[in-house]
């Protein structure tokens, strides 16, 4: 078994790039960038942004039940689990209050303020998911 | 190889891996991760695109992408040099490390052909859908695997 945890680590990065990947590009989009793409072609990337957050949450879930000692005493993971929150609340306020606003507008008009703080709290949060993720083995476990 | 032995011993070396501030292993390590976020994860969005998915997108628009994959590349370019400094006696001898460093620079030029050939020359004729250039993305995003996978093993075969 020694090849399950190597083997999950890299799939968890894999998850991440498709995750950062694919969830970014509508950030910077609703942030105002890529001005003149279409909010819904942007949108056809977030079924590869779901893969990658469903392959790092099983291989997150599989890493916590492997030692969940590691993990559940750490203030950096709960952090990291609060980020994963923000990132997850944000998503919903944008699919179930903004996306038809967001879709309703032409392509290369300007983005209104609220979309452009959606995607930024967005891009921010899922980097700072990966800050804590990747710091968690040397932030505020004394050693 | 005496060079690099002498690197991999050097007073900076020891303070690297040995300090207890976060500034030095730690930050650097998480700088080769957001590095490989920002240019893994674009080059996916651009290779998908390559297959369609957002197929109403012009490849023209890609060039922010392209600017976002050469910073991220170039944070662990640098990133990855003091990362490599700090083990260079180890890994001048490590295939893996040859592996990763291969699929990374194929990976890239793959990404370079494909801009050549779909974004500088974007038509609404959708050149991208070309076979030849759809097998390109897909060895790019094939060689992308690799390198993650290579470089997470690294740490395994550490001494």
């Amino acid at each position: 078994m020694t090849w399950l945890w190597p083997t999950c680590e890299s799939l968890h990065f894999l998850g991440l790039c498709l995750l950062i990947g694919g969830a970014g590009f509508l950030d910077l989009r609703l942030m105002g960038f890529f001005r003149g793409v279409s909010i819904r072609d942007v949108k056809a990337f977030m079924p590869w942004a779901v893969t990658g957050f469903s392959i790092n949450l099983i291989t997150g879930l599989l890493f916590v039940t492997m030692q969940p000692h590691l993990y559940l005493s750490s203030a950096v993971w709960w952090s990291k689990v609060a980020f994963l929150g923000i990132a997850g609340l944000n998503a919903v306020f944008f699919e179930t209050r903004l996306s038809r606003t967001a879709l309703a507008l032409a392509p290369d008009a300007e983005m209104p303020l609220t979309l452009k703080l959606v995607g930024g709290v967005s891009l921010f949060s899922w980097f700072a998911v990966l800050y804590c993720g990747r710091m968690l083995p040397y932030l505020g476990t004394g050693n | 190889m005496s060079f690099l032995r002498a690197l991999q011993d050097s007073a900076f070396t020891d303070w690297f891996l040995g300090s207890d501030s976060i500034w030095a292993y730690p930050t650097v390590l998480t700088l080769h991760t957001v590095g490989m976020a920002m240019l893994v994860g674009s080059s996916i969005v651009v290779h998908l695109r390559v297959w369609k998915v957002g197929a109403g997108i012009p490849m023209a628009q890609f060039g922010l992408l392209y600017r976002i994959i050469w910073a991220g590349f170039v944070i662990n370019l640098l990133s990855g040099l003091v990362l490599f400094v700090t083990e260079a006696a180890d890994r001048v001898v490590d295939p893996v490390f040859y592996i990763k460093l291969g699929a990374i620079f194929a990976a890239l030029w793959l990404g370079v052909v494909v801009k050549r050939r779909v974004i500088d020359t974007d038509r609404p004729t959708q050149p991208s859908s070309t076979a030849r250039v759809r097998s390109l993305s897909a060895a790019s995003l094939a060689l992308w695997t690799t390198a993650i996978v290579a470089g997470r093993l690294m740490a395994y075969l550490k001494k």
